[in-house]
């Protein structure tokens, strides 16, 4: 009996580590603060219409650990161990609601892009349109302008023809009567400072073709000078004289003869230097 | 003698049975490498600035858990990695969440400034 007594004492203390041991598990509290508050967090997120794709991965993780959470609770497990589980639902449930704005404001960055480069080709578009409005309204002022000229489109451009009754039988200077012509091409010249003339003189067959050469280039060089007068820099203007060459009417009739004598003022295109590459081909 | 040894194999005994309580432990460089690498991304995402209390714990906890793993305490300090990573990955998400959030307000202001430069008409 004496000799059995350590041997009774061992059986005990085993007994009494073995139930002191599950007795640790057993008496953990069904209930777990830790793990109710990631419950909280998985339930939020799950309620979250906009968790979905990736941040749905993380609420299943989340959903995974707070099941391992329950069923270790449930088994009488350690609480750190339970407190671990809760931990990990907790962060996770919470990564997959970040992760859900995330991608919400992914969207929004998106939409206001789209936003953004509708207001930018809005604003384009409107620019197109003033700058067409003012372009077409240049474009009728222009076609106004020349109507007033009366000039005329030819192959070399928009000439303006000075007839010869501006001028006196067998001389350069205009006449008075070319005055109206001459402001309004004076004005003309200032309203569209870009564009420069060129001014040929011209004659019918009669006299000597010296005579002619001569009279033509006084003519051409008498209308550069009136638009001088007026204002005109000197360097806009190219005067020609081209004599009885170019006849536009009948050398054989008084009506084309006098068709003949004339000047012509070509009217350049916009920046369109004075040269005589304007020249009659 | 025998008392000894009998105590002896009730405290193996016990200790078995707690080692039972515990999850199964992982790899340990496993974890750790895996935690480390996410402290990484979150740095890199902004989370110093955008989510420095999840960033902190991420980093408080791998110091648990490797101060843990220098102990032996095998299981624990593979739940500490384990809570680093969870922590890490919270604050990655969060520093880019808070960062976009941002961005779309910056866009958002910028389109405003645009639609008032645009109905501004442009002097000819």
């Amino acid at each position: 009996m004496t000799t059995s007594y350590p041997l009774k004492l061992a059986a005990t203390s085993v007994a009494a580590a073995v139930s002191l041991a599950l007795g640790a598990c057993a008496t953990a509290p069904q209930s777990n603060p830790m793990l109710e508050q990631a419950r909280v967090a998985v339930t939020s997120a799950q309620n979250n219409p906009q968790v979905m794709g990736e941040s749905k991965v993380d609420l299943t993780t989340a959903q995974d650990a707070l099941a391992q959470g329950d069923a270790l609770l449930k088994a009488g497990k350690p609480v750190e161990d339970v407190n671990h589980e809760a931990y990990i639902a907790d962060r996770f449930a919470l990564a997959a609601q970040k992760g859900a704005d995330l991608e919400t404001s992914r969207k929004a960055i998106a939409d206001a892009n789209n936003r953004r480069n509708a207001v930018l080709l809005t604003a384009r578009e409107d620019d197109a349109a003033r700058a067409n409005q003012l372009a077409q309204t240049k474009s009728q002022e222009l076609a106004v302008a020349l109507a007033d000229l009366q000039a005329s489109k030819t192959d070399r451009g928009l000439v303006v023809t000075l007839g010869d009754v501006l001028f006196a039988s067998g001389r350069a200077d205009l006449k008075s009567g070319s005055q109206q012509t001459m402001e309004k091409l004076s004005a003309f010249l200032r309203a569209y400072p870009k564009r420069n003339v060129q001014i040929d003189g011209f004659t019918d067959n009669v006299g000597s073709d010296d005579y002619n050469q001569s009279l033509s280039e006084r003519r051409a060089d008498s209308v550069r000078d009136a638009l001088k007068r007026m204002g005109i820099a000197n360097d806009r203007i190219l005067t020609n004289g081209r004599g009885k060459s170019s006849p536009v009417g009948d050398n054989d009739t008084a009506s084309g003869r006098q068709q003949n004598r004339r000047v012509e003022v070509l009217i350049l295109d916009e920046g369109m230097a004075r040269t005589a590459s304007s020249d009659r081909p | 003698m025998k008392c000894i040894q009998a105590a002896g194999a009730a405290l193996l005994g016990s200790a078995v049975l707690i080692g039972g309580c515990a999850s199964a432990p992982l790899a340990p460089s496993n974890e750790m490498t895996k935690a480390k690498s996410a402290i990484d991304q979150a740095d890199r995402a902004g989370a110093r600035e955008y989510a420095t209390d999840n960033l902190n714990s991420s980093v408080q906890k791998m110091a648990e858990g490797q101060a843990a793993a220098a102990k032996g305490e095998k299981v624990q300090s593979e739940q500490l990695f384990q809570e680093s990573y969870a922590d890490a990955h919270l604050a990655q998400i969060s520093a880019q969440s808070a960062k976009s959030a941002k961005d779309a307000a910056d866009v958002d202001k910028g389109i405003a400034t645009l639609q008032n430069e645009a109905s501004r008409p442009s002097t000819p």
